[in-house]
């Protein structure tokens, strides 16, 4: 048996939002208890509170979460300072939350403590999944997300979103049990009973003439055709800070397809550097990218469908997790709450939801079989249910 | 009394209680309204910024691609120069090299053909005094014995005769290899460095019965018969050479292209119209004229006429064809001669090009091609 609900609330009184949030699921659960959540909550709240809050109500909770740039859910749709909390019931899949620390210093030692504390007695054999939300702003996530997959020796298909912070690019939070954090990698981790499927898209289109990196170190870019890599942008944004919707398409050496790279907002122009949230390779090519709603909702649609294709045809959801990012909240404006409304458009059947917009997506690539990936403006789908 | 009292209390403490859940909906609406305030301002600036970011992107990638536009123009305007310069090199030097071959050729047999010519009417006139001597003769002198003689007085008769229509006919072939040279000198125009003004239809004359043995019978056709319109057409400033050779270019693609319908005169429909070329000649006004050169060929597919000015290119077979005869007849009356030069072709029907000329252009920037 496999349970999943959903609370969710608007009122930006901290307390007032966790009890309403809380209450919600208490009527879902009808007397269940949960092993394991996801809390995501808008920058604004008093995130101690809302913790000692969920572990008052359900003592040993496996919980991770973290801040977001904007919040999705089955019972309210698209949100803004908000809070929403999803909770798992299972005594046939197995979950157990970890977390690293300090990922900016050691991204090894974080990734292999939280996996550690996550798997528990468990073999990473039996892992079925992991989900992760961590850190955008202070380590670059390809790096990150490299230690992660080391530490699940490349057996696990990782999903998930860095945490944000509604487009300031100060601070993020990470949450795991009742520790709110910040420079940390928690992680869930899934075994057992449960199938999944899949799906991830962007959108985005290349625009303008394309440029050589031709100086880099990991996701910092300093110089694009030996010129300073600000003035790449500054040819068509003028003198405006690099924005996240204009992310980069990466050509690797001899690849006519590319990925996308966005700005991480936290340089000075004057610098003539970009700090983006994933490495670039140094000669890679690469183009500036743009998008409008009609590509970016059209691939929310894709990224669902895939999902749905991939799910096992013997099992049927029970539950859906959207990981999608920032910029495509900031480029549709009021039409956000279309992009959840084309996800549940293309459901059979009401499932309990949540979501948030990213700082950047984390999903296996189906083509390569990756099973960790780093993405920008992409809409990432997971679904879930159990295992039959 | 008492359970009145009672009543009205629990009533109050009920209505309290509903204000006090009133008031608290109230005031958790009042919380998430001025929250949704608050980000309603924050969602405008951040709209207004994105706004303003995708302008400037959309403005500056407009102008790097009209910039891109205007740079592929100017390419493909100089790759045209370049290739109408280079068009121009190569006719010039085949000309120049065509045109002194002929203006040589002409001069190496004006000078025996003048001989010829120039002593044939002695020849003539030696010839009928010797007949007539002979004749004299054998009126005062029939008693001659005639074994003396080396012919008989029946083939005397018969070589007098002869040697007349020999000399006659030797008149004309002289006469028409005279005409040729003429022509030969006249069309290759080497010794004109300026415009003159000048007869258009010597020109095409002269490109004509250079062209002859084209258009005459061979074993795919009969002969192309050719048609003239002439005008009486005012003397028109230009530069005759030049001109030869645009004549010399449209007959040519007319005769090719008459060539290309495979005509086989065994058979010829009689009802088919026989192969022609018909030249027209017309003064339009004062100050302009126009040539038209037709042909019944088979006529060129539409998706092919805008390239025909094109320089090098060409539907002919390969070594048939420049792809240079039309690039530099356009260059010569529209560049150097300020005229025009159209074109109209029906499938099936045959082609007619049609050059409009002034009298006088205003400037020539030099004869030399």
């Amino acid at each position: 048996m496999l349970k999943v609900v959903v609370g969710h609330s608007n009122d930006p009184d901290s307390g007032e939002a966790i009890t309403d949030v809380l209450a919600q699921c208490q009527d879902q659960l009808a007397g269940d208890l949960p092993q394991a959540g996801i809390l995501l909550a808008a920058v604004d709240f008093e995130y101690d509170l809302v913790l000692e809050a969920i572990e008052r109500t359900y003592p040993g909770l496996e919980l991770i979460g973290g801040t977001t740039d904007g919040e999705i859910s089955s019972v309210m749709g698209f949100e803004q300072d908000s809070i929403s909390l999803m909770l798992f019931c299972s005594d046939t899949v197995h979950i157990r939350a970890g977390i690293g620390k300090q990922v900016s210093h050691n991204e090894t030692a974080a990734a292999n403590t939280a996996i550690a504390m996550a798997l528990g007695d468990r073999q990473l054999d039996e892992i079925q999944f992991a989900i992760t939300l961590p850190e955008s702003l202070t380590a670059s996530a390809v790096v990150v997300l490299q230690a992660l997959e080391q530490a699940l020796q490349g057996r696990v298909p990782v999903f998930g979103g860095l945490t944000a912070d509604q487009w300031r690019f100060k601070q993020t939070h990470q949450f795991y049990k009742t520790e709110v954090c910040t420079d940390s990698l928690p992680v869930l981790l899934f075994s057992g009973a449960i199938a999944f499927g899949y799906g991830v898209a962007s959108g985005w289109q290349p625009i303008g003439k394309t440029g050589t990196v031709t100086k880099v170190t990991n996701n910092i870019v300093y110089e694009i055709d030996n010129r300073p890599a600000i003035e790449f942008y500054q040819t068509y944004l003028g003198n405006r800070p690099p924005s996240l919707e204009y992310p980069l398409a990466v050509y690797e050496a001899g690849n006519t397809s590319f990925y996308l790279r966005a700005t991480s907002g936290s340089d000075r122009p004057e610098d003539g550097y970009i700090t983006f949230f994933g490495d670039l390779p140094e000669g890679a090519i690469v183009q500036l990218t743009e998008a409008n709603r009609n590509e970016i909702l059209s691939a929310s649609e894709l990224s669902i469908k895939q999902a749905i294709e991939r799910f096992p045809s013997t099992s049927t959801p029970q539950g859906a997790l959207y990981f999608s990012c920032c910029a495509r909240r900031q480029i549709l404006g009021s039409h956000t709450k279309e992009e959840y409304s084309v996800a549940q458009a293309c459901q059979e059947q009401p499932l309990p939801e949540m979501g948030f917009y990213t700082n950047g997506e984390i999903s296996p690539l189906f083509e390569t079989q990756e099973r960790v990936c780093f993405h920008n403006e992409t809409f990432v789908t997971l679904l879930f249910g159990e295992a039959v | 009394m008492n359970d009145n009292v009672s009543v009205k209390a629990t009533v109050t403490q009920t209505s309290i209680e509903e204000l006090e859940a009133r008031l608290k909906t109230l005031e958790r609406e009042n919380r998430i309204l001025q929250k949704q305030l608050q980000r309603s301002y924050a969602d405008r600036e951040q709209l207004e910024a994105a706004t303003d970011r995708k302008e400037t992107l959309l403005r500056n990638a407009l102008d790097e691609l009209q910039a891109s536009q205007a740079s592929l123009e100017e390419r493909q305007a100089a790759l045209n120069k370049l290739q109408h310069a280079q068009a121009q090199l190569v006719q010039t030097e085949k000309m120049s090299s065509l045109g002194q071959l002929v203006a040589g050729l002409a001069h190496e047999i004006n000078n025996p053909i003048n001989f010829i010519y120039g002593n044939l009417k002695h020849l003539q006139d030696y010839a009928e005094d010797l007949l007539e001597t002979l004749k004299v003769y054998r009126q005062h002198a029939p008693e001659i014995d005639q074994q003396l003689l080396p012919i008989e007085p029946d083939e005397l008769e018969f070589i007098a005769q002869d040697t007349v229509q020999i000399l006659q006919s030797m008149q004309i072939g002289a006469t028409r290899i005279c005409d040729i040279v003429s022509s030969l000198r006249n069309f290759s125009r080497l010794d004109e460095a300026k415009s003159k003004e000048g007869n258009i239809h010597d020109g095409i004359d002269n490109s004509l019965m250079i062209l002859r043995y084209r258009l005459e019978q061979n074993d795919r056709r009969p002969a192309i018969r050719v048609i003239k319109n002439y005008e009486d057409l005012p003397p028109i400033e230009c530069c005759h050479g030049q001109l030869n050779q645009v004549f010399m270019n449209l007959l040519i693609n007319a005769i090719d292209a008459i060539d290309l319908n495979g005509y086989d005169p065994k058979d010829c429909d009689p009802s088919e119209q026989p192969p022609q070329i018909e030249i027209q000649t017309r003064t339009i006004d004062q100050s302009e004229i126009q040539i038209s050169i037709s042909d019944n060929g088979p006529g060129i597919p539409e998706e092919l006429k805008s390239r025909l000015f094109d320089p090098f290119f060409t539907t002919k077979p390969i070594g048939q064809g420049t792809g240079l005869g039309l690039a530099i007849s356009h260059e010569i009356i529209v560049q150097q001669h300020q005229g025009a030069i159209a074109i109209d072709s029906e499938l099936g029907r045959g082609t007619t090009f049609t050059i409009t000329l002034p009298r006088y252009p205003t400037s020539y920037p030099s004869c030399n091609v």
